[in-house]
Parts: structure tokens; sequence; C-alpha cells
């Protein structure tokens, strides 16, 4: 009998978790050099070109060890951001251990320490790996020594290694046999297995990822979805080879797909428990949870006449991302759309830059927003997650935003600087850590809703790229809210409004208003642009009006070409929003996304 | 080659000869036909008159297109003798520095000469062309000083006697030397809003001389001394053009153009097939967006009815009065000297 292990390898962000995967496929020979491209496990463009995974896969490479062994080794790929640390949750479930990446130069990072308290929290074996030794700038001692002190794990047992040159990679495949435990095999037990991925085939619906943790499952199964409370019956189940590899039945320890006609993505929660519907498990296991958005935007198509389009667009991609939701929204400027709900900010990114890429969508996305609680003075309390619903203020009794505790990790040096962006974001509550020399780890509150905005970038730019952050949400505090509006010519745009602390409304405010100035072409009046909480007006910009708009000559009796001209300018013009008799080009409303950077 | 030319312009003519009424215009014009010689010119109002005496009506306003650089007493004489009572000459300007720039062949003495020329030979209309908006880097004056001096070169126009200016701006597109200029940066001309500016003075300024202004680019002292010809092509009156390059109006929806290429022009003609042209036949909303831009051109306008669009555009059309680019005058609106700047943007919107 073949031995298994399964495994996952995490990382912070570019220390080399996808070539590393890549370098494990090609050694173990289940790919071709021939056919071997980088990063195999990263099939969407979008991951390929940002070097991170977004949607994981997951593969069985088979293994002779040294000592002559054969091993199934199952590496479950996990997405690399904190968007996704549910999915990762449930992909580490699925494991006995982990591969901890560690890049030789940059060492530990915010999101080692937070893959590393993930997967103690799973009881996982960990091998930590210093990956990158090939760089000038790698260390490898003083590496060791933030291993042993900033993470607590032995030196000794560190595996180093190059997943760009190869080297130390066989050593890495004999510290996974050798090291992670091989799970444990109740075949006879009553089936109970964990969902930790679904991906969605056009030809045969949902592909289930699984990892049985007792029983086993073959083909024409009955399976019972526990938290779904949903049955189907298994058309196939295999194993994942670089392409799917069918078999007649799965066991205990084992990590598979199956198949059973479930038409979206959308009817399989990560997470949930699958057993035999006949006999099933008494408990499902432990850790489901239900995946809430917590960024939310809308988007409208920028001509209205592609509303239908951008309805199949959007019900195609939900096929293939069950983390999205969304519903029916219309907005006086930009007309029909939809308001949807994100994981976070590079999820929406990820659905904005998809629905132009693949699904060929012109789309404007408006600011995003975190949900909001208010207090009413009935005692009732509303949860709003877009200004269009801001409630009546008179009859607000409190305001609540949801909050975050960043955990930030920089060399001492830069400690003054991401104080001060913390504090500029209404940071609360600072505590600091002193892992190691040299080195801060920083735990501080934020309001999410001041990290949805680019905080992450400036973090990056503020600390010369050694700032690395994660986080964790822990509720709604107490806040002054308001709901700024944006007045272009006097009128409110429904689509540029947004809700923010009073203290940033102004800065947001002016910051609004000069983008429009920018983006806002010339027109026959004077345009006030206002940014206004209620009935006061706390910013304004002018758009002054254009004097001349008038071919010069007009002779010889050439009327046609002056005709087409004008023609031609309407039909650009077409293409903007009116906003009473403005004309508002599609770059403003997205501009707009970008005031705070 | 000119010979062979004419006689093609004839043959063209004889053709077009059914589809016209009677009319009252002509105009010589399109390049320098100033610059051809007397026996040539002869020959083409020859075949005019030949063709189309007949519908010729009395008072025919026919103007002829001149170079300052052409211009004696005698061409004048001829030209007065074949019947030309118009003369439209492009000065460009009184400034010896820009007519060098722009590649004129006469200077501002020889200009000032031929318009004196030909308000005293006995035409009854002399117009002569200015030019605005020339590149700042020409002169080092500021911008008080250059609208001063756009003001003091009309002023040295209408006092030769002139009775007619048209003021063009100056633009650079499509493959001109000075478009190359301004692309790869040598020249710079003035922003939209400064040449703006020096029309706003300018039409003040001819105004105390008792010049109105009809069109976006021209002055006339008094309605008689209006071009007829041109204000056809902006009142939708039918046209007829002969030429490599002519354009043609039936004056309700069907519009012509011959190709520019002179040899093809020739050779069609010769082998008894009409020269190569396009065509178009316009649609119900094309005509009315031509109606707009053309109407809100001039100091005619455009009549309420069309305007409105049957009350689609009625708040918008006040809120244009109301903001001072329209003004209201029996069932017209009228363009203010802003709306008439900016006739392009309005007839988009109402169109």
């Amino acid at each position: 009998m073949t031995k298994i292990r399964n495994f996952s390898i995490v990382a912070h962000i570019d220390h080399g978790k996808s070539t590393l995967a890549d370098r494990l496929i090609q050694m173990t020979g289940e790919v071709a050099e021939r056919d071997f491209r980088d990063q195999i496990l990263d099939s969407m463009d979008l991951e390929r070109e940002r070097g991170i995974t977004i949607k994981s896969n997951t593969i069985t490479l088979p293994y002779k060890s040294r000592s002559g062994e054969e091993f199934a080794l199952n590496l479950i790929d996990t997405p690399g951001h904190v968007d996704f640390t549910y999915e990762v949750s449930r992909a580490l479930a699925s494991c006995e251990g982990v591969l901890l990446l560690i890049d030789a130069a940059q060492g530990v990072q915010a999101q080692t320490l937070a893959h590393l308290y993930g997967a103690l929290e799973q009881n996982l074996e960990i091998v930590p790996v210093i990956n990158k030794i090939d760089l000038p700038a790698a260390d490898i001692p003083r590496i060791k020594e933030q291993i042993e002190n900033d993470l607590g794990l032995d030196p000794e047992d560190v595996v180093c290694c190059s997943a760009k040159t190869g080297e130390g990679i066989a050593d890495v495949l004999e510290a996974v046999v050798k090291r992670i435990p091989p799970p444990e095999t109740k075949e006879d037990a009553p089936l109970s297995a964990l969902v930790f991925d679904a991906n969605y085939d056009p030809y045969r619906g949902t592909v289930v990822s699984f990892r049985i943790f007792t029983g086993s499952v073959k083909k024409g199964d009955k399976l019972r979805f526990m938290w779904n409370k949903s049955v189907y019956d298994v058309e196939e189940i295999g194993l994942f080879r670089l392409k799917k590899s069918p078999q007649p039945c799965l066991k205990a320890g084992q990590v598979g797909y199956l198949v059973a006609g479930i038409k979206t993505i959308s009817d399989v929660r990560i997470g949930d428990t699958i057993t035999h519907n006949n006999k099933p498990v008494a408990q499902p296991l432990p850790g489901f949870q239900e995946v809430k958005p917590v960024v939310f935007s809308s988007v409208y198509p920028i001509s209205s006449d592609d509303y239908p389009s951008l309805c199949d667009a959007i019900e195609r991609y939900k096929l293939n991302d069950a983390a999205l939701i969304y519903q029916k929204d219309s907005s006086v400027a930009l007309g029909r759309g939809f308001r949807c709900g994100f994981l976070g900010l590079l999820h929406m990114e990820i659905f904005q830059q998809r629905m132009e890429r693949e699904h060929d969508q012109a789309i404007i996305m408006t600011v995003p927003s975190v949900s909001y609680r208010f207090t009413m003075d009935d005692g009732s309390e509303i949860i709003v997650d877009n200004p269009a619903y801001y409630p009546d203020k008179n009859h607000i009794v409190k305001s609540e935003e949801p909050y975050i505790r960043a955990n930030i990790m920089v060399p001492e040096k830069f400690v003054g600087a991401v104080m001060n962006l913390s504090t500029e974001r209404r940071g609360e509550n600072p505590n600091f850590g002193y892992p190691g020399v040299g080195r801060v780890e920083i735990f501080i509150d934020l309001p999410l809703a001041e990290v949805i905005f680019d905080f992450y970038d400036k973090l990056k730019s503020s600390t010369q790229g050694y700032g690395s952050f994660d986080y964790e949400p822990i509720g709604y505090r107490a806040s002054d809210l308001v709901k700024l509006d944006i007045l272009v010519n006097k009128e409110p745009v429904d689509a540029l409004a947004l809700m923010v602390h009073r203290d940033s409304a102004r800065t947001r405010a002016i910051a609004i208003c000069e983008r429009l100035k920018e983006e806002i072409p010339k027109q026959m009046f004077k345009i006030p642009i206002q940014g206004a909480i209620g009935g006061t007006i706390i910013a304004r910009t002018t758009i002054s009006a254009f004097r001349k708009d008038v071919t010069a000559k007009c002779y010889g009796g050439d009327i046609s070409r002056k005709r087409k001209l004008l023609e031609k300018q309407k039909k650009g013009k077409a293409r903007m929003k009116m906003v009473g008799q403005v004309e508002v080009p599609q770059s403003a409303f997205i501009s707009v996304l970008n005031t705070s950077k | 080659m000119v010979e062979v030319f004419i006689s093609s312009l004839r043959q063209e003519m004889m053709w077009m000869k059914s589809s016209t009424h009677k009319f009252d215009t002509i105009y010589i014009g399109g390049g320098t036909p100033s610059c051809l010689r007397k026996d040539n010119l002869q020959s083409i109002f020859s075949a005019v008159y030949e063709v189309f005496g007949d519908v010729l009506k009395k008072n025919t306003e026919i103007t002829m297109e001149a170079n300052p650089a052409d211009i004696t007493s005698k061409t004048l004489a001829h030209w007065k003798a074949l019947g030309v009572n118009r003369i439209s000459l492009g000065v460009q300007s009184f400034d010896d520095n820009t007519l060098v720039f722009l590649g004129r062949r006469h200077n501002s003495k020889s200009a000032l000469c031929a318009l004196s020329l030909s308000v005293h030979g006995g035409f009854q209309h002399v117009s002569c062309d200015l030019l605005l908006g020339l590149p700042p880097s020409l002169s080092k004056e500021n911008s008080l000083e250059i609208i001063a001096k756009a003001k003091k070169e009309q002023e040295i126009a209408i006092n030769t006697g002139i009775d007619h200016l048209s003021l063009y701006i100056l633009t650079a597109s499509g493959p001109t030397p000075l478009n190359r200029m301004v692309q790869n940066g040598a020249v710079s001309l003035p922003v939209e809003d400064f040449t703006a500016h020096q029309l706003l003075q300018s039409s003040l300024f001819l105004k105390s001389r008792g010049f109105h202004h009809y069109e976006v680019s021209n002055f006339a002292r008094g309605v008689t001394t209006e071009s007829r010809h041109n204000m056809k092509y902006w009142t939708g009156l039918p046209y007829l053009g002969f030429g490599p390059g002519a354009h043609s109006f039936d004056g309700s929806g069907h519009r012509w153009w011959n190709l520019p290429n002179i040899d093809k022009y020739i050779e069609s003609i010769s082998r008894g097939d009409i020269p190569p042209r396009n065509e178009e036949f316009l649609t119900v909303n094309q005509r009315r967006t031509e109606k707009l831009m053309l109407g809100l051109r001039t100091s005619r306008g455009v009549s309420r009815e069309l305007a409105c669009a049957g009350g689609a555009h009625d708040s918008l059309v006040t809120e244009l009065i109301r903001q001072g680019f329209l003004f209201s005058s029996n069932d017209m609106l009228i363009p203010t000297e802003k709306g008439m700047l900016t006739a392009d943007a309005i007839a988009s919107k109402l169109s």
C-alpha cells in the first residue's frame, strides 16, 4: 500500500511558494520538462501576473523516497492573501503538516507568523524551509536565528533550498515523508470528509476538493453535505494528478475530488463535512464558518446598454467564486448595476480585473465601503454597507464601524513611520513586541475602512518595502460617522457618496473634488464641484467654462466633414454619464477610487 | 494643361446645367484663381456665361478670391470687365515677419496697396482676410499688446474703405508644415480661451466701427455687404461646385463632392464620365444637425421649433438663454457673441 502525506506550503507573499510547488511537481516527475511552465499551480493569468495564488489547486505527487518506499504526496495549495484566511484554514485542516517557507533574505514576516499560528492551531507538524538561498543577499545564519527566536522552532530542523535552482529540493521531499506524520486511516468508521475547495467546470459542474478523515467513498454513493443539508449522488471520484484521474474508491487519509451533478459552486460551502446519507457521522468536522463579505462596492456597466451583458457576466463569474455576494442596485447617475460584497480589497480587485479580461465587461466600480452599524432611537439596529441607504441622521443614537487588529512587522528604524501612518488612519491601542534584534512587531487596532484604502501600499512605501502586514477582525466599535455627498453642479451624485469618519471627511472631500476637477472636461457652464455633509459644504472646486467650441472656418460648401466631426464628438460624449447638464466621463468615477493614493 | 482643365470644367458645367434653377451668386475660389493667366480666366468666365447665362439672375454676386500679390490696376480692370463685383483678399496680416512665417508672396505694403486698389477699382464689395491666434513666439508682445495689435491691423484694413472682414483663427491640423511644427514643439499656438477672447475683443471693436458680426468669422458693414454666396452654405440653400474637390448640395438632402485629384478629374471627363466623386444622402436627423450647426454660426440663428425638438430640449434652451448663449427674437433663437463661439457645443447638445 502506498503511503500518504498530506501537506501545504505556507509563506509570506513573494517568499516563493508557487515556485517551490512547481519544483516539487517537476522533481517527482509528475510533469515532463518540456511541459513545465513556471508556476503550474497558479493557473489564472492574473495570478501569474501578480505572483500570488488566488484560487488554490491541489495535486497528488508520486514519490519514491531515499529508502525506496513509495509515497503519494498530496500537496494542498492555499490562497496566499489575507482576504482568504478562512479558505487557508480549511486547507490546513486537511493536512498533517506544512512547509513554512521563509525567504533567505527577507526573513520572518507578518504573514510568516500568521501562518505559523494557523498551523499551530490545527496541531500540524511544521517544517521550516529557508528558500532562495541562491540570492546574493541570503543570510542563512540570521534567518535561522529568527526561526529560533521569532517562531520558537528548532533551527536544527530547518531545510535550506532554492526553488529557483533546484538546490536542496530533494531534502525538502525527504523532510516531507520523514517529518510529517502519516494520516490516520480509520476506513471502517462512517465517512467524514472535509470540503476544502471547489472549482467550477463548465462541462461537469462543481468539482469538490476534499480530504477523507474516516471511512471511504466510491462512485455511486449517496452523499450528504452536512452544513448545507443537501444530498448528491457521486458521479465520479478521483485523484488530482496534473489532470484529474478517476478512481473506483477513495479511503481515509486520501485527498481527492468528486463530481456529483452540483450545478453551481455556491451550492457547496468550503469547510462543510461530507458523509454518507444513509450512515452519517454523528458530528460534522469542527471549524465551519459562513464566509461573510467585508468590503462592498457597486458595479455598473460603462454604457447602460450593456447591463444585460453585465448580468450574464456576473452570473458566470459567480459560478467560480462562491465568496462573491451580489444583489441588484441602481444609481441615478450610473443606472442599473449590482451591489457586491467581497472578502477584501484584493478579492474586489480580482473581481474587477476578471470581469474586464475574462468576461469582457467595461465597468465602473464605486468607492469601496465597509458595513456600518447604526442603532436607531427606536432601539433597532441597521447594518448599512451602501451610502445610498445611510439612515436619517436625526434618528441615529449610535454609529459603529468594524475594526481589525493589525499585526505589522518591521525593522526597528521604521517604527516611527508605521506609527505615523497608523495614527493618520485612526489607529488605537498600540502594542509592541520585540521578537528579535532590530525587529519590532506592532499590534494596533484600526478601522477596517481605513485599511481598505491602500493601507498596505502606504505601509510598503513608508517602510521601503520591509513592512509586512496581517490582520484579524475584532468587531464593531463606536465611531463618529457622517455621509459625505459629492455635488456636481449642485446636484448630489449618488454613486460618489461615501460614509466616512467625521475627521477624515474634509480631507477626503477635498481630494475627491480635486480629482473630479482634473477628470471632468470643461463644459459650456461653470461647474461647481462640492463636498457636503448634510447641507454644509466642506470642500469646493470649480471647473471653469470653455469659451470656444466652434470650427473656425466653414467654407467651400464642405459641410459633411464638419457634421461628421460633430457626430463623432457627440458619440464620444454618449460614453459620458450625464449628471444634470454635466457630462462626466467614466474616468472621473474611476479616479475617485484612487483619491487616497 | 490649363486649357485642358478649363475645357473639362466647361464640360462638367454643361452636364450639371439641367439640375439648376436660377441663381444669383458665383464664387471663383479655392486656391488662388487670381494667378491664372488673363486668357485662361477669360475662358472660364466665358464658359460660365455660355452655359448658365439664361439662368443667371440680375445683380448676381460674382466673387473672386485673390492673393494680394496678384493685384495690379490692370488685373483689377480685367476682372471688372469679366463681371467680378466682389473681391476677397487673403491679406492675413500686416506684419512682415508673420507673412514670412506664413509663407506668403506679399508683404504688408503690397497688401495695403491691393486693398486700396480694389476699393478704388470700382468693385461693389471688397473683403479682407486677417488671421488671429498666431503663435505667441512670433511677437514679443504680451496678451494685451497682442490684442491691441490685432485691433490695429483691423483698423488699417477698414481704413482702406473695405466693407467686409473675415477673421480666421490659425489652426494646426492634418499633414501641414504648421501642424508638424506644432507637434514637434517648434511652434506653439495660443490656448483656445485666449483666441476666443481675442475674437470677442475684435468683435467689440469692429462693432464700434459699424461692422456687425454675422457669422463666426465674418463681419460686414451693413446687411447688404454680407457674402451672399457663403451665406448659402450656412442657410442650407442649393449650390453647385465645379472642379476637383468642389462640393455641391441640392438644398434638401443630397450632398456630393468631386475627389481632389486633378488628373483623374480631367481623365474621367475626357472619357465622357462624370468626375470621380463621393456623395451622401442625409437622414432627417443629419439634416437637423446641420441646420443647428450652421444656423448657430450665424446671427440669423435657428428657429425655436428646430432647437426645441418638439419639447425635448425646452429646459436646455431655457438654460442656454439664462446663461447668455442665446436670445429669443420672434420665433428664432439667436446666438450671442458667447453663443456663436460655442456654436458646435450648443449644436451638439441640441442635436
